[in-house]
């Protein structure tokens, strides 16, 4: 399930299809956190894109973020090597990448 | 949560494509607390293309590792085009990371080849590709800058 920074609810599948409209559209941006992250495990934002554009919504590792009135999804992909990611997203008007996890088991 | 209005940066350094990038003057916008560039980030990513194609210093392995993915290629797919016999070396030379490939002048000037193949060029600056075949480039220091 998704949530909406406002609290409503809506399916899973409409979060991915935002995400994958925000990202061809270019209105992605990445925090701080994430941009650490990425130079770190060495991830470069068209791996993030793809893993993003591929992968599945982890409904379960959704989060509330109370300081930001906003509610953070995870998406769990592949990146073309097949490293196993999961990245954390919220949708404002456009898609924010808060962290990058992986590569996964 | 609302972004806040935008203003112009001037040398502003971001690392949203996983290595940093320097604009001279950007419009920034407050978003969760911090500053991010009001910037089509297709826009961005075409842009550091170009920057890196232009650049008169080596790769790092970052940088490798997003033209590599800019051009959709896997790493076996990219070795394989500059005539290695597989996706080890392009491997090994992205786990560089921020610090130089370590690659040969001549497959750096070959991976500069098929980025100007990529974008259609029908003709190669020969002066910038022979500069890259020597080796005479700089190391891979600071940002790359943005004509944004």
């Amino acid at each position: 399930m998704f949530h909406s920074r406002m609290g409503d609810r809506v399916h899973s599948p409409e979060t991915m299809r935002r995400i994958r409209s925000l990202i061809k559209c270019g209105k992605i941006r990445v925090l701080k956190h994430a941009a650490a992250r990425m130079a770190l495990r060495g991830y470069t934002l068209p791996e993030i894109e793809q893993v993003l554009s591929s992968g599945f919504h982890e409904t379960e590792r959704d989060e509330y973020d109370q300081t930001h009135s906003l509610w953070t999804h995870a998406i769990r992909g592949s990146t073309r090597e097949g490293r196993k990611t999961r990245v954390v997203v919220a949708i404002v008007d456009e898609l924010l990448v808060v962290t990058v996890v992986g590569p996964l088991k | 949560m609302k972004a806040r209005a935008t203003k112009v940066a001037r040398n502003f350094i971001y690392g949203g494509l996983g290595f940093p990038v320097i604009f001279r003057a950007v419009e920034v916008k407050e978003v969760m607390g911090e500053l991010v560039p009001n910037i089509n980030h297709r826009k961005l990513q075409d842009e550091a293309f170009l920057s890196l194609l232009r650049a008169s210093f080596k790769f790092s392995g970052a940088h490798l590792s997003f033209v590599r993915n800019y051009m959709g290629l896997k790493q076996e797919d990219l070795g394989l085009r500059l005539g290695l016999s597989g996706h080890s070396m392009i491997s090994k030379w992205e786990k560089k990371k921020a610090a130089a490939t370590g690659m040969s002048g001549a497959i750096e000037a070959g991976v500069r080849i098929l980025m100007y193949e990529y974008l259609n060029k029908s003709q190669i600056p020969i002066e910038a590709v022979i500069l890259v075949l020597a080796g005479d480039l700089d190391e891979p220091k600071g940002p790359v800058p943005i004509a944004a």
